[in-house]
């Protein structure tokens, strides 16, 4: 019972660690399997991807960790080119050969996304993500620069070196058993991988704390793994330095004796050179463990306060750019995107007369010139709803009725609708009838029995009214101020228009001023 | 007050001024980010300073970086100073611009609050990015017509994408900053914001440099309820003026 227990546990709690394990393997089989099967039409699928990843970090572990610089995008183009020529005979148009050099190198960075893997954590019971990159880039003097991650370091030393615990206790014990056996020169060559797993180290702080900015649960698996693995030896290697140097120190005071007593044929005496160069590695190394051990107790620091930062961070909201742009989309209003770009821009510091426009002035030719579109003080538009179109229209056909109608009631005390009509025919065509807006117009007038202009200026009390009091200020002038007139309808009369519509016939009568007939 | 803190502010002020650069570790203004950070009356004096000028200051690893922000009649620019220079005629080629670079900052950033994983992106990926952006705006695109629209649309903005070719015969192999292409318009925009010193470039990889950085989660962290307030505030008249005029 127990025994399934364990297992259970060993399956389900460990997995999580055991998939940290695989991960750094996870580029190199997802880069070596289909590379170059998708270039060019498989051109170029002879060429072993797996192997040009490896060339390719060895070749990055001697440029950042070996001769401490980062490698720029030249020296890769450089290195991969004598690698295709070399290993697989690859000698290519210069134009082709960038091509493929930068087809290889856009895989190795994934496009400049980290590697991701998917796996389920049963302990967890959920799906989780890990991600992994091989080089990385930074920005110095305007130049890219690139460099090995740790985990690809890590993977390719795991290709070869077995790593079970702290590197450099191992290689400090190593360095032991070498001055112990006053082999000096291979001594300095041991404290020399020490300071490459300093470094190591080193990079791969940075890099928890960059995981801590990103994704804080990540940033504290990735920080307690640092911790178990790096910062745990750290007590046991200060403690092998100290010995490894009083080691060195022993033997310089040997050399020094020798040198005194003058015998020259001393080992310790020979190896006079080795001996210092020996040493001054090992203070490097001992300067930088020292350097390292100060960066781990920041970093403890540092880890707190991300983990705060994050834990008020997903308290508040934070301004979403894509919620943002769908925001934007939604109303259509693209000009709002300038408020979001213009503040990223450098200051304008350009405030004098630019010089080039002397030139302009000179060649200006009107006609080849493109005139600029002007943005304005940011007016909103009048818009014309359709509703308000129509009601322009009924407007305008009012005036037109009205205009025609006043202008008969001044000339004629009395009228029939049929007369007036078939004055409207001659002039307007029988089109007139198939208007709307005249229907209308008679339903509007027949609202009021009569009409006083007078009133009518000084309290409209209907639509229609409305309609004639604006038609009266637009005409501008004051022939028809003093206009009354009645509308009666003819009972029994009706007329026929068009053959389509019947209305009842109306008798139009001009009043005086007071409404008497 | 002390007149020698006075003369380092305004020493970091200038050197901000002309756009140079000041940090911790690189660059001949490192004793000014020593001097800004370590003495307390010199930082206050910088921030009274950019505060007055309406300058936004911010600190990013060891870097300080500025900016105009919205409105600064001296230090910004205006949608015409950029259309100048960026080498564009149009409002709309304008917008688009910006919509483009939208799309480099949401490809690197999903919110102000967190990092970025993509460490570069080229003017393809720029290209997928912009169609996918508009493809929802492009299904019903073939019933519309450029003129019909007003400039500020982002349906007339998807058009003119839409209608450009993704690359022009002349262009060859190499990506020249043009307005005939696909290819042309990303290249102009990664231009542009090279050289605003947003990004960085080495063989057609863009990268995002510290200002870039440093602006994205500052600014847009610092001035996010403001720009709320734009989009919303706008929402609520646009609103208003749908509604029927209710006669009163």
């Amino acid at each position: 019972m127990t025994g399934t227990h364990m297992m259970l546990h060993e399956i389900i709690e460990e997995h999580h660690e055991r998939i940290g394990h695989i991960r750094k393997y996870y580029p190199y089989f997802k880069l070596a399997e289909t590379s170059f099967t998708q270039f060019k039409d498989g051109k170029y699928s002879r060429l072993d991807m797996g192997y040009i990843l490896l060339a390719v970090l060895r070749f990055f572990i001697e440029e950042n960790n070996f001769k401490e610089k980062e490698v720029l995008y030249s020296e890769y183009e450089t290195f991969v080119t004598a690698l295709l020529r070399r290993d697989f005979e690859c000698y290519l148009e210069e134009e082709e050969n960038k091509e493929l050099v930068s087809y290889i190198f856009d895989k190795i960075t994934n496009e400049g996304k980290p590697f991701r893997y998917d796996y389920f954590d049963p302990a967890d019971r959920k799906q989780k993500t890990i991600r992994m990159r091989l080089i990385k880039s930074s920005i110095q003097d305007g130049a890219v620069r690139y460099s090995i991650t740790s985990e690809a370091v890590e993977f390719y030393l795991d290709t070869k070196e077995i790593k079970e615990e702290s590197t450099i206790s191992v290689e400090q014990l190593l360095l032991e058993k070498l001055i112990n056996s006053q082999n000096f020169r291979q001594g300095a060559e041991v404290v020399r991988r020490i300071n490459n797993e300093v470094s190591r180290l080193q990079s791969r702080k940075n890099e928890v704390l960059r995981i801590l900015g990103q994704d804080v649960f990540e940033g504290v698996r990735a920080y307690e793994e640092f911790l178990d693995t790096g910062m745990r030896w750290f007590e046991e290697e200060q403690h092998l330095f100290r010995k490894n140097s009083e080691l060195i120190h022993k033997a310089l005071e040997r050399a020094a004796q020798d040198e005194a007593s003058g015998e020259y044929t001393s080992q310790y005496y020979r190896a006079m050179d080795d001996i210092y160069a020996l040493e001054l590695e090992l203070k490097k190394a001992v300067q930088k463990h020292s350097e390292l051990l100060t960066a781990c107790t920041q970093l403890q620091k540092q880890a707190d306060e991300r983990i705060l930062k994050a834990r008020v961070q997903s308290l508040r909201s934070s301004f979403d750019f894509r919620q943002a742009v769908s925001r934007m989309m939604e109303r259509d209003r693209a000009d709002l995107l300038g408020e979001l770009i213009r503040p990223l821009a450098n200051l304008k510091i350009r405030k004098s007369f630019y010089l080039p426009n002397l030139d302009h002035l000179l060649t200006y030719r009107p006609d080849q010139q493109e005139t600029g579109e002007k943005i304005g003080e940011q007016v909103e538009e009048t818009y014309i709803y359709e509703d308000e179109a129509i009601e322009q229209r009924i407007y305008d056909n009012f005036e037109i009725l009205l205009s025609e109608l006043f202008h008969w009631l001044r000339q004629k005390k009395e009228f029939t609708l049929k007369e007036w009509n078939g004055y409207l025919e001659e002039k307007y065509t029988e089109r007139i009838f198939r208007n709307g807006d005249y229907y209308t117009f008679l339903i509007h007038i027949c609202l009021k029995e009569e009409y006083r202009v007078q009133e009518v200026r000084k309290n409209p009390d209907t639509f229609f009214e409305e309609i004639m009091n604006a038609f009266l200020d637009k005409s501008g002038n004051r022939l028809y101020e003093d206009l009354a007139f009645a509308v009666r309808k003819d009972s029994g009369v009706s007329l026929q228009i068009l053959g389509l519509f019947e209305v009842t016939n109306l008798i139009f009568e001009r009043r005086d001023m007071d409404g008497q007939p | 007050m002390d007149s020698r803190n006075l003369e380092k502010a305004m020493d970091i002020i200038s050197a901000l001024l002309i756009n140079e650069e000041i940090h911790r570790d690189r660059g001949a203004n490192r004793g000014l980010y020593e001097e800004y950070l370590s003495n307390a009356e010199v930082y206050d004096m910088v921030h009274l300073m950019a505060g007055k000028m309406n300058l936004c200051l911010y600190e990013y690893q060891g870097g300080i970086y500025v900016s105009a922000g919205e409105e600064n009649r001296v230090y910004g620019y205006s949608n015409e100073e950029l259309k100048r220079l960026l080498g564009l005629r149009l409002n709309r080629e304008l917008y688009l611009c910006y919509f483009l670079i939208y799309q480099v900052v949401a490809t690197f950033y999903h919110d102000s609050a967190s990092d970025t994983f993509i460490e570069y992106m080229g003017v393809e990926e720029l290209i997928h990015n912009t169609d996918s952006a508009f493809a929802k705006l492009t299904a019903d695109l073939e019933i519309l017509v450029l003129k019909e629209m007003e400039e500020n649309s982002f349906k007339t903005l998807a058009l003119l994408w839409e209608e450009l070719p993704l690359v022009t015969g002349e262009e060859g192999t190499g990506i020249r900053a043009s307005r005939n292409s696909k290819r042309g318009y990303s290249k102009l925009v990664f231009n542009f914001l090279v050289s605003q010193e947003l990004l960085a470039e080495a063989e057609e990889r863009y990268y995002p440099t510290a200002r870039f950085r440093a602006l994205i989660t500052n600014y847009y962290e610092e001035h996010r309820g403001r720009l709320f307030e734009i989009l919303n505030r706008e929402e609520e008249e646009d609103d208003a003026a749908d509604q029927p005029d209710s006669g009163e």
